[in-house]
């Protein structure tokens, strides 16, 4: 009569070892996915508030939430060319994420427009217009020293509308 | 003979063991992944509504018409014949352009070759939280409203009678402060016109606010807190406290919608930005005594800040957001304190 044979222990446990080992690596391959479309959509949310913050160095309203982000001396001393560039710095939380923000400004030429109903006393009646050239440096990090989700630079004109 | 062999007691109960022992470590670490990928996906749900509204705010604002007026307001809304705190903010958006339309109105009479600007593609967008829906609400107007003339007159040698005109006219584009929503219905076509034939409006025209009431829809839930804040060209506060000209906000603690200003409404009758900037009532700015810090051109919003709260009953989670958004025609950026 033949023997019929079974697995023994090891075989099971061999078996058992392999399929485990399958799907660990089908969850981690999913895993991963979903890492890559999350990563993916926190990049794109991240530039919206990187936009954000470079047009407004003070993002937040609540006076509880400001503290987190810190702030440097902002500087429109048009007077003061020699200074140049001027530089501020702010970091903190914005909407989730670890927020750099680089400022630096240099002295523009002063734009003179002919304007006399504006500035009747001045000979020739001109209205002055103080400007600086500011450059703006965003950088938006998942957590402090975490990885990098957005980064934005613009450039623009700042002007200063009071008549001296 | 020979017997087939089978597991033993022991091999049955190590193997019934360290599949129950997997079983339970594949278990926890499901419930501990869903919980994950839930609150990822509520977390995200959260980043994506705040991308799309600012996505949504920078695009419209930019369109802002320069002439338009401009509302922020923190008041009690009737709503379901209950008052209820609301915060709102209300624009114009459109275009300006000069055209020769061959007639001008002013004084009550037309004139004929005369330049005239013409605002097209004129529709008001209002936006509305409402607390206790936790809900921000948003509704445009229709692109063009249409008058028909229908009595004799015109320009010399021009009868506009049954002619019909998409134009908004003045009145209902400036609006004035407290009840700055009243000149928003009404849609007639002069209506300070002295001949009654000249305010006829479109019989189809229900008129700005009952439209804006009437499309307004959900745009975002699920935010427990809302504020807005306008920082003027030259926001006299800012200089020495920092504080924004204007603040409308729902305060979650007191349960009540209150505003930083003297009033419960900004009004704001435009947003030029050439030098002749109108006042609160469209007048240029006079040149004697005229103080800049005093004007409407440093009243003019340069920036709008929004903070909302998002809140998931469900998971607890929490995000604030706050966003910045600069409009068209200012440099964006004030002297920070």
């Amino acid at each position: 009569m033949r023997t019929r044979a079974g697995f023994n222990l090891v075989e099971t446990l061999a078996v058992l070892l392999v399929v485990a080992l399958g799907l660990s690596a089908a969850a981690g391959l999913f895993s991963y996915g979903l890492r890559l479309s999350v990563d993916a959509q926190a990049r794109s949310t991240a530039m919206a508030s990187a936009i954000s913050v470079a047009v407004d160095p003070r993002p937040l309203l609540d006076p509880d939430l400001a503290a987190d982000w810190s702030s440097t001396t902002y500087d429109f001393d048009i007077s003061s060319p020699a200074a140049d560039p001027l530089v501020a710095i702010d970091s903190g939380l914005v909407n989730g994420y670890q927020v750099y923000r680089r400022e630096s400004t240099v002295a523009a030429d002063i734009i003179a427009m002919a304007d006399p109903a504006i500035d009747p006393g001045v000979t020739p009646p001109v209205r002055r217009v103080y400007a600086r050239s500011v450059h703006v440096d965003v950088e938006v990090l998942d957590a402090a020293g975490g990885r990098v989700l957005a980064s934005f630079t613009t450039r623009f004109v700042r002007q200063r509308p009071e008549i001296p | 003979m020979s017997r087939a062999r089978a597991f033993t007691l022991i091999e049955l109960l190590v193997s019934v063991g360290i599949c129950t022992a997997l079983a339970a470590a594949a278990a926890t670490a499901f419930v501990q992944i869903r919980t994950m990928v839930q609150r990822r996906d509520v977390l995200l749900g959260m980043h994506r509504s705040a991308e799309t509204l600012h996505q949504q705010l920078t695009q419209r604002l930019s369109q802002t018409m320069q002439q338009g007026a401009f509302v922020v307001d923190a008041s009690n809304v009737v709503r379901g014949g209950v008052s209820q705190p609301t915060v709102r903010l209300l624009y114009l958006r459109g275009k300006e352009q000069v055209n020769d339309w061959g007639v001008h109105f002013a004084g009550g009479s037309f004139s004929s070759g005369a330049w005239f600007r013409e605002n097209t593609d004129l529709y008001w967008e209002l936006w509305e939280y409402r607390p206790e829906e936790q809900a921000l609400y948003s509704a445009c107007s229709s692109r063009q409203r249409s008058f028909t003339i229908t009595a004799a007159f015109g320009a010399p040698g021009a009868n506009l009678t049954g002619q019909a005109f998409s134009i908004l006219p003045r009145p209902r584009r400036t609006l004035a402060s407290p009840a700055w929503w009243v000149t928003l219905d009404d849609n007639r076509l002069f209506p300070n016109a002295t001949t009654p034939s000249l305010s006829d409006a479109h019989p189809d025209d229900i008129g700005d606010w009952t439209e804006l009431q009437r499309g307004l829809r959900p745009v975002v839930t699920g935010l427990s807190e809302f504020a807005i804040a306008v920082e003027a060209q030259r926001p006299a506060a800012a200089a020495t406290s920092g504080d924004p000209l204007f603040r409308a906000s729902w305060d979650l603690a007191t349960q009540t919608a209150s505003s930083t200003g003297s009033s419960a409404a900004l009004v704001l009758g435009g947003i030029r930005q050439d030098g002749q900037v109108p006042d609160l009532v469209g007048r240029k700015p006079d040149t004697t005594g005229w103080v800049w810090a005093d004007s409407a051109a440093a009243r003019r919003p340069r920036l709008l800040r929004l903070r909302w709260t998002h809140a998931d009953a469900q998971t607890g989670i929490r995000q604030t957001f706050s966003h910045s958004f600069v409009m068209p025609g200012t440099t964006g950026l004030v002297r920070p304190p």
